[in-house]
C-alpha cells in the first residue's frame, strides 16, 4: 500500500474538508473489498487535462457532464484536490455513463494540443478492483496540484462567439500561439529520431484570447468549423517571410477545403525546393467525408504538387473502415487508447509500416505499435534523443 | 434597374475582351508557330454543380504555373474556360513523374494532371482538355477561339463562395422553437419491390417506412433573409444537434396519440409480412432485429442518441407498447456518417443504445465516392443507405468494382438507395441486388398508384398528390378529399391485376414498365 493512502486510513485524518472527503472514499472502497460488494466507480482526472486559467469552466461543464450519473442508484461524488472526481454507484447505468464520457471526453479532446486524454477516464468495477482504484487515488494525491482558481462566468461556444472569434482572427497575430511536437522514427537501439515536426496552433489559448472564458471543443461542429479559419492563419503564418528558411520537415492539419484555398497557393508558391516532397498535410476523417469530391480533387492536386497526405485521428473503431490504398493517403495517424490496446496483438494491420502512433504516452503503447511493427510515433515516451542528436552534431 | 443593366454590358464588354485578347493573341503567335501551343480547359463542359470556385482557382494555378516556366499566358473565357499558349516543353518527363512540381509544370503532363485532377467530376464522353500545337492544329484552335468570340458572354461562372452566416442558424433554431412543428415537417415513404415479374407483371411495391425529417425549405422560408443553413456541412450538423432535442421531445409527446409521429400506430398499419422479404431476407444477427420498415423513421445525432431524452423516449416507448402486449414500437433510426466519421466511438455506443431499445439503425448520407474511399460497412449498421447519383452509371472500373464489392459484401439486402429520381436508379439498384428505395421516382409511383383506385382522382393533378402525401400539416394536406388513402402509401401493387393503368392524363406519370424492365434486368443478373 502506499504511503499516500496509509495517510488516508480514517484514523489519520485530519479537520481538512477535503481530506475527510478522501477518507469517506476510501472507507467505502475497503468496505466495498471486504464485504463483497459490487460497485461501479469512475474516476475523472481533470488535474492532469488542464492548466490553471481553464479550470473553472472545464470543471462546471464536467460536472454538468456527469450530473446525469449521480442520479444512479447509491451514487456518490467524491471530489479529491487538484478538481478530480470520483463517482460510485451501483448498477450498470450505461446510457447515463456513456453519455457522460462522450460529453468529458468532448470537452478535453484537444486534438491540436499535445494534451492526451489518456487517464482522463478510468472505469472501476468493484470489489475487483479496489487495488487499482486505491493506487489511482494515490496517485492524484503525490504530484502537486493545481491550484484552485476564483470561478468565472464562463459559457460554451455558440454562434455569435463563434463569428466574433472568425472576425477577430483575420487580423489577430497567431504566431504566439503556434506550437510544435515531434513525430519520430524509433531507431532498432530504442531511442527515437525526430522525423517531422507537426505544427500547430494552440486552439485552447486562442479561445482564451479572443474569447475569454468560452471552450471551442465543447461544440464539436462549431469547432471544425472554427478549424477552416485558423487553417488560413497557419499557411499565412507558414508563408511570412523567413519563416521557411531555416524549416526541417513538417505537418500541419488542414481542412480539404483549405488546400483548395488561395493562402495554400502562396504557401506552395513560397516552399523551397528542399522541403518540397517533406511536407505533410493532415486530414481528418470527418471533413474528407463531409465532400468526397473535393477531397478527391484536392488529395490528387496536392499529390501533384509533391505533397504527403496524411488520414489522422483515426481511432480504433476506424481501424476497419479505412484503409490508405483504398483512400489513396500515404500515411495515417492512429489514436492511441486503452481500446486499441484491447485489440489482439495478432491483428495485422495492413498499413503498419505507414502508420504513426499518436499520443504514445505510456509504455503500453509503444509496445504495442512494436507488436504490430509501426515504425513512426508521437507522444510523452517517443521524445527524440537529444543527447544523441548532440552527438551526432558534435561529429 | 439602370446599374444593373450598365454593369452587365460592361462585364459584357470585359468577357468579350478576354476573347478578344485570345484571338489577337493567337494570330500574332501563329506567325511564328514553331514549338507553340496551347492547351483549352473546357470547364464549361462539366455537368453542376461543376466547375465549383476551387475547380477555377486550382486548375488556374496549374495553367498559370506552366505559363511562368513556359513563357506562356493564361486567359479565363467568360464561360469558364480556361486556354494556356505558351512554349511546348521538352516532352521528357522528370523521373518524379507527377510527384515534383517541375514536372507535373512540363506542358506535356498539363493534360494528363488536369485529366486526373478532374476525373471524379468529367462526365463520361466529355474532352476536358485540348491540346493544339500550333504548326499542327492551328485550324483547330482558330475554330474554338472564333466560337468564343462569336457566343454572347453567357453569365454561367460559378456563384461567388459566400461563408454561411452563423444567424441562419440561430434564426433556424428560434422557428424550430416556435412554430406548429407539423408545418415544419416532411415525409416520404421508401419501398421494398418485391417479387420478380412474371406474365409481364412487374415486381410489387411495398411500402417499409416512412421518413420524416425537417423540411429545410420550410425553415429557409421562414428565414428568408438568412440564407441557406445546409451549405457549411460543419453548421449544419450543428444545427441536426438543435433539431435532435425538438424531434426526440415530439416523438415522446406523440407516443400513444395515434398521429403519424406516433410510433406505436405505425406498425399496425402494415404485417410484417409486407416489410419482409418472403424468403432469404434475414440471416445472421438481423434475423430477430425489425428491419427499418413499417415503421417511422428519423434521422438522430450520436449526441442526441446518447442522451437522456432518448433513453427516456426508449423506455415510454417499451412501457406503452407493453400495456398493449406488444413489442417496443418501430422505429429506424438514421445517423449521417460525418457524425459516425466525427465520433467513432459515441456512434459505437449509440448503435448499443438503439439495439437495446429494440429499434433499427441506418448509416444516411452515404455517397458512391464514400462506398469507393473507405468501408462505412465496418462501422456496423443495421442498413445502409446510398444516395443514388447519375455518375454510378458511368463510373471509372475501379470505382464502379469497389463500389459493386462494397455492395456484394454488405449484402444488397442490407442497402437502401436513396434519392432514386429517375427510372434509371431503380434499374441501377435492381441490377445489383438492391431492392429498397427512396426518392422522388418513388414517390410518382405511389402517386400514380393512389391515383389510380381514387374516387376523387379527377379533381387532383399527380404532383397535387405527390406535395400532400409528403406534408405532415393540415395545410400542406389541404385539397385532399381522400385522406385515408393518403396516408396509405401504397394502396396496392403497382401493375397488380386489381389496379387499373394509370391515366394517361396525369402529368410526369411514371412509366409503369420501370421496375418491370428493372426486374428482367435482375433476373437475368441472379
Amino acid at each position: 500500500m502506499s504511503s499516500a493512502i496509509r495517510h488516508l486510513e480514517p484514523e489519520s485524518q485530519e479537520a481538512d474538508p477535503s481530506r475527510t472527503e478522501i477518507a469517506r472514499l476510501v472507507t467505502l472502497v475497503r468496505d466495498c473489498q471486504r464485504a463483497g460488494i459490487a460497485r461501479q466507480a469512475c474516476m475523472i482526472r481533470l488535474s492532469a487535462q488542464c492548466h490553471d486559467h481553464k479550470l473553472p469552466l472545464q470543471v462546471r461543464l464536467a460536472r454538468e457532464a456527469v450530473e446525469p450519473l449521480t442520479k444512479a442508484d447509491r451514487a456518490q461524488l467524491f471530489d479529491l484536490p487538484g478538481r478530480d472526481m470520483v463517482l460510485i454507484w451501483r448498477g450498470p447505468a450505461d446510457t447515463a455513463l456513456a453519455s457522460a464520457r462522450t460529453a468529458i471526453e468532448h470537452l478535453f479532446d484537444d486534438d491540436r494540443d499535445a494534451s492526451a486524454s489518456s487517464g482522463l477516464w478510468t472505469e472501476f468495477h468493484l470489489p475487483e478492483d479496489t487495488d487499482r482504484l486505491l493506487s489511482a487515488i494515490a496517485e492524484t494525491l503525490a504530484p502537486k496540484k493545481a491550484t484552485p482558481v476564483p470561478p468565472a462566468e464562463t459559457n460554451a461556444l455558440n454562434t455569435h462567439v463563434l463569428a466574433a472569434m472568425e472576425t477577430a482572427l483575420v487580423r489577430a497575430d497567431v504566431a504566439p500561439f503556434a506550437r510544435r511536437r515531434d513525430i519520430c522514427r524509433r531507431l532498432p537501439d530504442g531511442t527515437f529520431q525526430r522525423c517531422w515536426e507537426k505544427r500547430f496552433l494552440s486552439v485552447e489559448e486562442i479561445t482564451q484570447s479572443l474569447a475569454p472564458g468560452h471552450a471551442a471543443r465543447f461544440d464539436p461542429w462549431l469547432f471544425q468549423r472554427l478549424t477552416r479559419t485558423l487553417d488560413r492563419r497557419m499557411l499565412v503564418l507558414l508563408s511570412s517571410a523567413g519563416e521557411m528558411r531555416d524549416a526541417g520537415p513538417f505537418a500541419i492539419n488542414l481542412n480539404v477545403a483549405s488546400i483548395l484555398a488561395p493562402e495554400f497557393l502562396r504557401l506552395d508558391e513560397s516552399l523551397p525546393g528542399h522541403l518540397r516532397g517533406h511536407v505533410v498535410l493532415d486530414l481528418a476523417p470527418a471533413d474528407i467525408l463531409s465532400d468526397p469530391a473535393a477531397f478527391v480533387f484536392a488529395r490528387d492536386f496536392a499529390r501533384s504538387r509533391g505533397y504527403r497526405l496524411m488520414l489522422r485521428n483515426v481511432t480504433a473503431d476506424l481501424l476497419a473502415v479505412f484503409q490508405l490504398g483504398r483512400i489513396g493517403l500515404d500515411l495515417m495517424e492512429l489514436r492511441w487508447s486503452d481500446t486499441l490496446g484491447r485489440i489482439d496483438r495478432d491483428m495485422v494491420l495492413t498499413d503498419a509500416r505507414n502508420i504513426v502512433l499518436s499520443h504514445a504516452d505510456t509504455p503500453d503503447a509503444i509496445a504495442w505499435g512494436l507488436a504490430h511493427d509501426i515504425p513512426l510515433y508521437q507522444g510523452a515516451m517517443a521524445l527524440p534523443d537529444r543527447s544523441r542528436a548532440a552527438r551526432l552534431a558534435a561529429g | 434597374m439602370r446599374t444593373g443593366a450598365n454593369s452587365q454590358s460592361a462585364a459584357s464588354l470585359i468577357a468579350a475582351g478576354i476573347e478578344r485578347q485570345l484571338h489577337e493573341a493567337v494570330q500574332r503567335q501563329g506567325r511564328q508557330p514553331a514549338g507553340r501551343l496551347a492547351i483549352a480547359l473546357h470547364l464549361s463542359r462539366l455537368s453542376a454543380p461543376a466547375p465549383r470556385p476551387h475547380h477555377m482557382r486550382i486548375a488556374r494555378a496549374c495553367l498559370q504555373d506552366t505559363a511562368s516556366r513556359y513563357n506562356g499566358q493564361v486567359f479565363g473565357l467568360s464561360n469558364g474556360d480556361l486556354v494556356l499558349l505558351c512554349q511546348s516543353g521538352s516532352g521528357a518527363r522528370s523521373d518524379a513523374g507527377l510527384s515534383t512540381r517541375g514536372g507535373a509544370a512540363d506542358p506535356a503532363s498539363v493534360p494528363e494532371v488536369l485529366r486526373r485532377l478532374f476525373r471524379v467530376d468529367t462526365p463520361a464522353q466529355v474532352r476536358l482538355v485540348s491540346v493544339w500545337p500550333f504548326e499542327t492544329h492551328m485550324a483547330e484552335l482558330a475554330g474554338y477561339v472564333s466560337s468564343c468570340l462569336a457566343r454572347a458572354p453567357r453569365p454561367g461562372l460559378p456563384p461567388p463562395e459566400i461563408a454561411v452566416q452563423t444567424t441562419a442558424l440561430d434564426a433556424v433554431e428560434a422557428v424550430v422553437g416556435t412554430a406548429e412543428i407539423s408545418d415544419i415537417l416532411q415525409r416520404q415513404t421508401a419501398v421494398l419491390i418485391q417479387g420478380a415479374p412474371r406474365h409481364g407483371e412487374p415486381g410489387m411495391l411495398a411500402p417499409i417506412y416512412r421518413e420524416v425529417t425537417f423540411s429545410i425549405a420550410a425553415l429557409e422560408a421562414r428565414i428568408a433573409s438568412h440564407g441557406h443553413v445546409n451549405d457549411d456541412p460543419f453548421l449544419f450538423r450543428h444545427l441536426a444537434t438543435r433539431l435532435d432535442r425538438r424531434m426526440i421531445e415530439v416523438l415522446t409527446e406523440q407516443i400513444g396519440s395515434l398521429g403519424p409521429l406516433d410510433i406505436l400506430a405505425q406498425s399496425s398499419e402494415q404485417s410484417h409480412e409486407q416489410t419482409f422479404e418472403p424468403t432469404g431476407e434475414q440471416h445472421g444477427r438481423h434475423a430477430n432485429r425489425p428491419p427499418p420498415g413499417t415503421s417511422l423513421h428519423v434521422n438522430l445525432t450520436v449526441a442526441g442518441i446518447l442522451s437522456p431524452a432518448f433513453d427516456r423516449f426508449a423506455m415510454l416507448c417499451t412501457q406503452a407498447a407493453g400495456l398493449k402486449g406488444r413489442g417496443p414500437g418501430l422505429l429506424g433510426v438514421e445517423v449521417n456518417l460525418m457524425e459516425a466519421m466525427a465520433d467513432p466511438s459515441g456512434f459505437a455506443r449509440a448503435r448499443a443504445v438503439v439495439a437495446r431499445s429494440g429499434f433499427a439503425l441506418l448509416l444516411d448520407g452515404v455517397s458512391h465516392l464514400a462506398l469507393a474511399l473507405c468501408r462505412p460497412m465496418a462501422l456496423q449498421p443495421d442498413f445502409l443507405k446510398l444516395d443514388w447519383s447519375p455518375r454510378l452509371a458511368d463510373l471509372a472500373v475501379a470505382e464502379a468494382d469497389a463500389v459493386d464489392e462494397a455492395i456484394a459484401s454488405f449484402g444488397p439486402q442490407r442497402f437502401v438507395l436513396q434519392r432514386a429520381e429517375t427510372e434509371a436508379a431503380l434499374r441501377w439498384g435492381l441490377s445489383r441486388g438492391i431492392r429498397r428505395f427512396q426518392g422522388r421516382h418513388v414517390d410518382a409511383m405511389l402517386g400514380a398508384a393512389r391515383i389510380v383506385v381514387c374516387h376523387q382522382a379527377p379533381a387532383c393533378t399527380l404532383r397535387q398528390c405527390i406535395e400532400r402525401s409528403s406534408a405532415l400539416g393540415t395545410a400542406g394536406r389541404a385539397g385532399c378529399t381522400n385522406l385515408r388513402l393518403l396516408d396509405e402509401g401504397a394502396p396496392r401493387p403497382v401493375g397488380s391485376p386489381t389496379g387499373r393503368p394509370p391515366k394517361p392524363e396525369a402529368p410526369r406519370a411514371p412509366r409503369t414498365d420501370g421496375p418491370q424492365r428493372a426486374g428482367r434486368t435482375s433476373e437475368i443478373l441472379s
